[in-house]
């Protein structure tokens, strides 16, 4: 029988058999971002305006960073049967360190890692002996060690690069109520953020010496003058060392130098640019450009080291979109200036890539779209 | 009104203007004022968030709603990077229960206010959808007007995912600003008045028409002095009943 059919009328049967199987995979199969026709980008501002920010991707659960394997794949489609991906279930702060993006969960009670130089997932704090009761503002080291604010246990936990945990700083004795943690980028100083709860005085920032777990000094108290603070929430280190701490509940942006003497305030309440409602996490970039989250408003406003504000990135949306939020609360700037900003209602980080660097540049880039390896000589 | 007095004396504070300019914009509002009902005054509560310092003097009782109820706010800063149409501000979510109404451009029920806060952070965290807090929730109710598909207890409201329920406690309605107010009144309620402790549910648009949903703000009074401010503080399960039939 086969002797008998023409060599093209076999390719052919085989080309109609590709086809057919190309079809019934693109019927039952997921369909992959890549085969999917890429919208035009969204950028930010936008146009007429030069653009400065291009929203990249969302990070919802595992997938985003350890795809299928072809053989879960293979199994999906033959037998239907899945591989369970883990997802966000209320992620509060994000915090990054060369392409690796670690998200704090405070309902999980874990820090979850896209690992993305590594394509991996997994989570930090389900040590049995020194377990994370409820992680919120996390902060990384230029060497890659992880500092958690755990509320509960009002401890700062620190883990090394690989996750493992390291030591702890601080204890009920010290935190009235911790929301924040943010250390210096040479992971010398610790800046501890009390934001010590209505019916506190201990609204303040504590300073400790990062390795020895020391406490060095204190900045602030409760008040509304310059220098104290109404809830405080989070802490930046930007331009020349300066501190810049979000005073919630003044309505502000604090501004001190490296040793805790105020310098200035920039910000009020109110819903016009510039302002702030419910100002939550803050973050800078490496040129000392300072980004705050506010949940109320549903986006985050960029100022220069000054506090002029240069623009604001994210509309309030019961529908969800990229860079459309409900609740949004942590932000984090990378080396690469690439911004992550998590919402706890729609449980994932947005990613914006300044507009200066193409998606294939920087930490993340590279580590998502490798570098091809260089043809070798013969 | 003395009472009221007193209690300011007792938390060291120091405040000009009365409480008849806040009930006056309460009015405004459309809010249903209890009379004869205990008065709760925010002042006293966790929700003034500028209390329990002696060195923060509250110059101006709206620097006490400051913190839920943001204010328009003065001309806002022109961002360096970007055009913005002058004057428009950023929309919120709806913090005083208008939402989808003529001239509301709240995008996000009154939760979203309360979750902006209540987020483990500064007050204690809820965990929305699980079912100690069912929070933008249709009412599984039913309520006046309203009219079943067919047959008894049948699923009513495909389009919302929500049969009707008859374990639950019927709905009030009324129509204010001519728009549909629902509420679940509690005992000793008077029909077709809603009062203060009665407990409002918040009107979406649905293709069924006005439906009633519940938030947080449906159980919990923001303003009361009761414990957790909860509406119904009667022991037994006071809360519960007033919406289920059990």
């Amino acid at each position: 029988m086969n002797s008998i059919i023409p060599g093209t009328m076999m390719a052919g049967v085989r080309a109609l058999a590709a086809a057919l199987l190309a079809a019934g995979l693109a019927a039952c199969g997921p369909t992959t971002p890549e085969r999917a026709e890429k919208p035009a980008p969204l950028v930010f501002p936008s146009p007429p305006d030069e653009p400065r920010f291009v929203y990249e991707r969302t990070l919802r659960s595992s997938i985003d960073v350890d795809p299928l394997s072809k053989e879960s794949e293979l199994r999906l489609m033959l037998t239907g049967e899945a591989t369970t991906a883990e997802g966000l279930v209320k992620p509060y702060a994000v915090a990054v360190h060369q392409g690796k993006v670690y998200v704090s969960d405070t309902v999980d009670r874990f820090v979850k890692v896209f690992d993305f130089p590594n394509r991996k997932y997994y989570k930090i704090g389900d040590d049995d002996r020194e377990p994370l009761a409820k992680p919120l503002g996390i902060d990384v080291d230029s060497a890659g060690n992880l500092y958690v604010a755990d509320a509960t246990r009002k401890y700062v936990m620190v883990y090394d690069a690989s996750g493992k945990f390291a030591r702890k700083i601080g204890g009920p004795k010290s935190f009235e109520r911790l929301s924040s943690v943010t250390v210096d980028p040479e992971g010398n100083r610790l800046y501890v953020v009390d934001i010590g709860g209505v019916t506190s005085d201990q609204h303040q920032v504590q300073v400790f010496d990062a390795k020895s777990g020391n406490h060095l000094f204190n900045i602030g108290k409760r008040g509304g003058e310059l220098g104290e603070f109404n809830l405080p929430r989070d802490l930046a280190v930007g331009k020349e060392g300066r501190l810049y701490v979000v005073d919630g509940g003044n309505f502000r942006v604090q501004v001190f130098d490296h040793d805790g003497k105020p310098i200035k305030a920039f910000g009020k309440v109110g819903k016009q640019p510039g302002q702030f409602s419910r100002p939550k996490e803050i973050a800078t970039d490496p040129q000392g450009n300072v980004y705050v989250a506010d949940a109320a408003f549903g986006n985050f406003q960029i100022f220069d080291p000054e506090g002029e504000l240069l623009m604001f990135i994210g509309d309030r949306s019961e529908r969800e979109a990229p860079a459309k939020y409900l609740l949004p609360a942590g932000i984090a700037v990378d080396e690469d200036g690439r911004v992550y900003f998590v919402d706890q209602w729609f449980r994932r980080v947005d990613v914006f890539r300044p507009a200066a660097i193409k998606e294939n540049e920087g930490y993340l880039g590279r580590a998502i779209y490798p570098p091809e390896p260089k043809a070798e000589k013969k | 009104m003395r009472i009221m007095v007193k209690r300011i004396a007792a938390t060291r504070w120091k405040f000009p203007g009365s409480m008849g300019a806040i009930s006056v914009l309460l009015g405004a509002l459309g809010i249903f004022v209890a009379s004869g009902s205990s008065y709760s005054d925010i002042r006293n509560t966790k929700h003034n968030l500028a209390q329990m310092h002696p060195e923060m003097v509250v110059k101006d009782e709206k620097d006490i709603c400051i913190f839920c109820h943001t204010p328009e706010g003065a001309a806002g800063q022109a961002p360096g990077w970007a055009r913005v149409s002058a004057g428009a501000g950023f929309v919120q979510y709806d913090d005083i229960g208008r939402l989808g109404r003529a001239g509301s451009r709240a995008v996000g029920s009154t939760s979203m206010a309360c979750l902006s806060c209540h987020d483990s952070t500064q007050a204690i965290g809820v965990m929305t959808f699980s079912y100690d807090h069912p929070v933008g929730v249709p009412y599984p109710g039913t309520f006046p007007g309203y009219a079943p598909m067919s047959g008894s207890g049948a699923p009513a409201s495909l389009t919302v995912g929500v049969p009707r329920r008859f374990d639950f406690r019927p709905a009030q309605v009324a129509t204010v600003d001519n728009r549909k107010v629902f509420w679940v009144p509690t005992p000793g309620g008077a029909v077709g008045t809603r009062l203060r402790s009665d407990l409002p549910l918040y009107t979406r648009e649905s293709p069924d028409g006005e439906i009633p949903y519940i938030e947080c703000t449906s159980c919990h009074d923001p303003h009361a002095e009761t414990r957790t401010f909860l509406r119904v503080v009667e022991g037994g399960g006071g809360i519960c009943l007033a919406c289920h039939d059990k």
